[in-house]
């Protein structure tokens, strides 16, 4: 009807009004001083004016005050005009919830302990999860790089390699790819240093720097001049590491000559400190990277298509183009490039090229762990909040008499609730600071567990995404866990609540409700965790007791390289075979004399048990006509005669190799697998495989059959394997296996003396005991496994505590009724029955959810399995009574307690 | 919460009030009550407990100003005076209420 008159005219902005607020904040004393004085003045004032009316002193007085109305009220109004009214509730809400806290120090301690546990967890593999999966490759626009791999699953082959045409084909016409790089891991002794070593080396293409987008700390990386040169370039660049290791930080690096492999290189640049090659390499971080035009040997001046060399690319995909866009063109450019060169990709064949994301292609071994760890703790930090929820239920239940009070004298209801969030916030907040502190060092310690080498384990820190994610994750607890129980404690009766008894008693029973379905979400949430750490248990008791197949007791490998170098003008020794077959003799002979050595053998190809990397041989047996492609593929090894000796492998039928088999006899041992997978019956002595090309075949006769011997891992199903004579076929890679009397400690260091004394500038490398090879090949089960039982561990603690809790301080409540139950003449056990019934009814319920959302999730746990099923009923049926046992253990105490409740005591009152 | 209901209503009535009752000179607050039940001749008694809660209102608005004086028995007392932009404020409320109360009276005379 009247226009607002703030709203015409010339009114204030309110950034004055906000600012007079402001300064007020600061000036408060003042501001109050004043307005007091003004007040008071004026309702002197009023006193003299009824004064002059006639009246007495204090008739004057009453009467002003009644005049001028409700003095505090226009106060309180006033000063809501200068300040900011909730911040000065905020304080004082604030200042009292520590007041509070302080004085309860044991639900205190217990609540930040609690609270410290989940957040710490869930911060720090958060942190794990951002780190390796989340956040972008240190490289520039990491989005954008893949890597390109091909295989033939027309013949089981995972992986074949890439030929140069193959490779120019693809960076040249295909049209997917900026930039294409050839990845080629190998290693290599460096010579020319203080003391040969062998190194990682990794061959690229000249555009792999470019490619990354990185550069070098000192001297250059790759580019235009190495193109140009067509075969391996002799400028190579090394890690910050390599350069510290092996040239001892030389200042003068860029420029200095070495020896790789024997042919002389020289170094053109050396990587930054935090710089790590994105792939996997054969041990260890890579020390040296080497390029070439790609048209001298091993490739060849002309190299053909079907001269499968390379095993990996890496790539930037042109700008603009998806990874599924990539792979559907890239499908295409396949069946072009197989239907022009179809003399290369033979039908049966299906040679398929595939591009995946580089950061999955690192992770991807990772990955699935990590998810579970992600989950386990999910469950672990939802059960931390269901106990924190209690503790503020049972903490609130005991101040009814303050909360009704506050009600009565004129607090709302949303005052109360706000009151208890800011106590529950400041808990949490807390028990986030701890949490952070737990966060910062627990990820270091699981990385280290971790039995991968991935390029960002140095940027794992507490930067500010774990900082943002710990806090937001304790606010967010604090307020919605503290919501529930304000919510409910702030709906009191005020009449009960006020009366004297308003500690215990009666209309307790909306939140002894609620804490008991909180308690029975704890029991599930445990139950599924116990459930998950059971049956990966399981699994890796079922991993354990599968038969590797040999024996790893006292046996210590080694590893040899006798270099091949290309150059012409340098010394070819180990280039003719004859040579590598004589230093593996000389070899084999030192060893068996070294003193505590039981035998001794050399092998190289897949002779190493555990850590096959699966590639397969083709070979063909007597007797098969097999049409164009559909050859039989086995693992291949070159051993000497005490190889299966020295590893325990068990000889079943026929003859172990001799001395005798060299030069044109051509006898081969082949495991049982091969046995029966190639032909079916039992009597396979003196029957032929062929190996080398079609047209020009080399038969070999079987001599003998030897046990299985699990080659990749002990999960992976066998394959066939075929054992061949090293002394007819010597390859550069060779491992020395030994076996000792007694502890391989002694006999390690002779080793390396032993191989010196037959060739001086020969490291030898990768030393170590087998059966650290067996554990680390379960390294990641173990992993798994202890994490989860540790979480499960600890949930199952949780979860019994907080069972505890409730029924304890249900009893508590019920000492009443309880004392007159007895009274009565009650038995004892029927006061157990009561008290346990209802520890019962909370563990069924539990049980019976948690079972329900284990089934439900189940699915997701199979990966990890081994030969267990999902829904595994003694699994099942061992955690559900582990799990109620340890409840009913739990509610037996308080039970046991009420039944000595005093009847006397308890019915004369608290 | 009925009063602050009815003190809406009758909020731009009392700011404007306020506002005549400064209009000659500065006055103290017990003083403006006075002088609004003066010139109204003992009609308006304005809610005591209203008028320090508009007199910091219209402080906020800019259309009065403080400052703290010496009051007529010697005591310290805080005196408001009109801002120029008050003046106008004035100004412009009492026409608006001119042509309200005529357009009201209207009404109410018809037949």
């Amino acid at each position: 009807m009247h226009p607002d008159p703030r709203s015409t005219g010339f009114s204030l902005p309110p950034m004055k009004r906000f600012t007079r607020r402001i300064r007020a904040l600061f000036g408060r004393s003042k501001a109050e001083q004043e307005m007091t004085e003004e007040l008071a003045l004026h309702l002197e004032m009023l006193e003299d004016a009824n004064r002059k009316l006639g009246m007495g002193e204090e008739e004057a007085r009453r009467q002003a005050r009644r005049q001028f109305g409700h003095l505090e009220g226009v106060k309180e109004e006033l000063r809501d005009r200068f300040c900011f009214s909730w911040i000065e509730a905020l304080h004082r809400d604030c200042s009292y919830a520590i007041r509070g806290l302080s004085k309860n120090r044991g639900f205190t301690f217990v609540a930040v302990g609690t609270l410290a546990l989940g957040i710490g967890a869930s911060s720090a593999i958060f942190s794990l999860v951002e780190t390796f999966l989340l956040r972008p490759l240190p490289y520039f626009a990491s989005g954008e790089l893949v890597t390109l791999s091909c295989s033939n699953p027309g013949i089981d082959q995972a992986t074949v390699g890439i030929s140069v045409p193959e490779f120019e084909d693809l960076r040249d016409r295909s049209g997917l790819f900026s930039e294409l790089s050839i990845v080629w891991p190998t290693n290599c002794n460096l010579t020319g240093t203080e003391s040969p070593q062998r190194i990682e080396a990794m061959a690229v293409s000249p555009s792999f720097f470019r490619l990354l987008g990185a550069n070098a700390a000192r001297g250059r990386v790759f580019g235009s001049e190495e193109e140009k040169i067509p075969g391996w370039a002799p400028g190579v660049v090394l890690s910050h590491r390599a350069w510290v290791k092996y040239f001892g930080s030389d200042e003068n690096i860029v420029g200095r000559q070495a020896r790789f492999d024997y042919d002389p290189g020289v170094v053109i640049g050396v990587m930054p400190e935090g710089f790590r090659h994105p792939g996997r390499t054969l041990s260890d971080q890579v020390d040296m990277w080497y390029t070439g035009g790609m048209r001298d040997p091993p490739f060849g001046a002309t190299p053909t298509r079907n001269r499968r060399l390379v095993p990996l690319l890496i790539g930037r995909l042109a700008p603009g183009l998806s990874i599924q866009d990539a792979q559907a063109r890239l499908a295409v450019f396949a069946a072009k490039l197989r239907d022009d060169y179809s003399n290369d990709y033979p039908k049966a064949n299906r040679w398929t090229p595939r591009i995946e994301a580089l950061q999955s292609h690192l992770t991807g071994e990772v990955r699935p762990v990590l998810w579970l760890l992600f989950a386990s703790v999910a469950l672990v930090f939802l059960i931390c909040c269901a106990t924190l929820a209690n503790l503020l239920l049972v903490r609130a239940s005991g101040r009814r008499q303050e909360i009704s009070l506050r009600l009565a004298l004129g607090a709302t209801r949303a005052t109360i609730v706000r009151q208890l969030c800011v106590e529950s916030l400041l808990i949490s907040l807390c028990g986030g600071a701890f949490g952070l502190m737990l966060a910062s060092w627990l990820p270091v310690c699981i990385v280290r567990l971790v039995p991968e080498e991935l390029p960002q384990v140095n940027e794992l820190a507490v930067n500010g995404s774990l900082l943002f994610f710990t806090i937001t994750v304790a606010c967010f607890t604090g307020l919605f866990v503290g919501l529930v129980p304000a919510l409910q404690a702030s709906r009191l009766d005020l009449v009960t609540g006020l009366k004297a008894g308003g500690r215990s008693g009666g209309s307790d029973s909306s939140s002894g409700r609620l804490r008991a379905c909180f308690a029975s979400v704890q029991v599930a949430l445990s139950l599924v965790l116990l459930t998950g750490s059971g049956l990966l248990l399981k699994s890796f008791w079922n991993v354990l007791q599968i038969d590797p197949g040999f024996s790893a007791k006292n046996v210590v490998l080694s590893r040899i390289w006798l270099p091949p170098p290309v150059r012409p003008d340098t010394p070819q020794q180990y280039n003719n075979g004859a040579n590598r077959i004589i230093f593996a003799r000389n070899a084999v002979a030192r060893m068996s004399q070294i003193p505590g050595v039981k035998y001794a053998a050399i092998a190289n190809g897949q002779c190493v048990p555990l850590s096959g990397d699966g590639s397969l041989s083709q070979v063909r047996l007597e007797g098969e006509t097999s049409p164009d492609g559909a050859q039989r593929m086995a693992l291949a090894s070159n051993v000497s005669p005490d190889y299966f000796a020295t590893l325990g492998i068990p000889v079943l039928q026929g003859r172990p190799f001799t001395d005798a088999d060299q030069g044109d006899t051509r006898t081969i041992l082949v495991d049982q697998a091969a046995a029966d997978r190639f032909w079916k019956t039992r009597d396979v002595l003196g029957k032929r495989i062929a190996t080398g090309s079609a047209d020009k075949p080399q038969w070999w006769t079987v001599v003998g059959v030897v046990g299985n011997v699990k080659s990749g891992g002990l999960d992976i199903p066998d394959s066939a394997h075929v054992y061949f004579p090293i002394f007819q076929r010597t390859d550069r890679g060779l491992t020395i296996l030994v076996k000792t009397e007694g502890d391989p400690a002694l006999v390690m260091g002779a080793l390396q003396g032993v191989i010196r004394s037959i060739d001086l500038d020969l490291p030898i490398y990768g030393l170590k005991r087998l059966d650290e090879l067996v554990s680390q090949s379960l390294a990641q089960r173990r992993f798994a496994v202890v994490i989860l039982a540790a979480f499960a561990t600890v949930s199952l603690l949780l979860s019994i505590l907080g069972l505890y809790g409730v029924l304890s301080l249900s009893t508590a409540h019920r000492t009443c009724e309880l004392g007159l139950r007895i009274a009565l003449g009650a038995h004892k056990w029927n006061i157990y029955r009561i008290v346990m019934q209802q520890g019962l009814l909370i563990v069924v319920a539990g049980v019976s959810v948690g079972l329900g959302v284990t089934l439900l999730f189940a699915q997701t746990l199979r990966g990890f399995l081994y030969e267990t099923k999902v829904t595994d009923f003694a699994t099942l049926s061992a955690t559900v009574f582990l799990l109620s046992g340890a409840a009913m253990l739990a509610s037996w105490l308080p039970a046991r307690r009420a039944a000595r409740i005093d009847p006397l005591v308890a019915l004369r009152g608290e | 919460m009925e009063t602050r209901d009815k003190l809406d209503l009758l909020q731009g009535t009392l700011d404007m009030l306020i506002l005549k009752s400064l209009q000659l000179q500065p006055v103290h607050g017990f003083g403006i009550s006075v002088r609004i039940r003066q010139m109204s001749r003992d009609v308006l008694q304005v809610e005591q407990g209203s008028l320090y809660p508009a007199l910091y209102r219209l402080e906020d608005s800019g259309w009065i100003s403080s400052e703290w004086g010496v009051s007529e028995n010697n005591r310290k007392a805080k005196f408001y005076s009109l801002t120029a932009a008050g003046r106008a404020q004035l100004t412009n409320e009492t026409e608006q209420w001119e042509r309200l109360s005529s357009a009201i009276n209207q009404v109410l005379h018809a037949s």
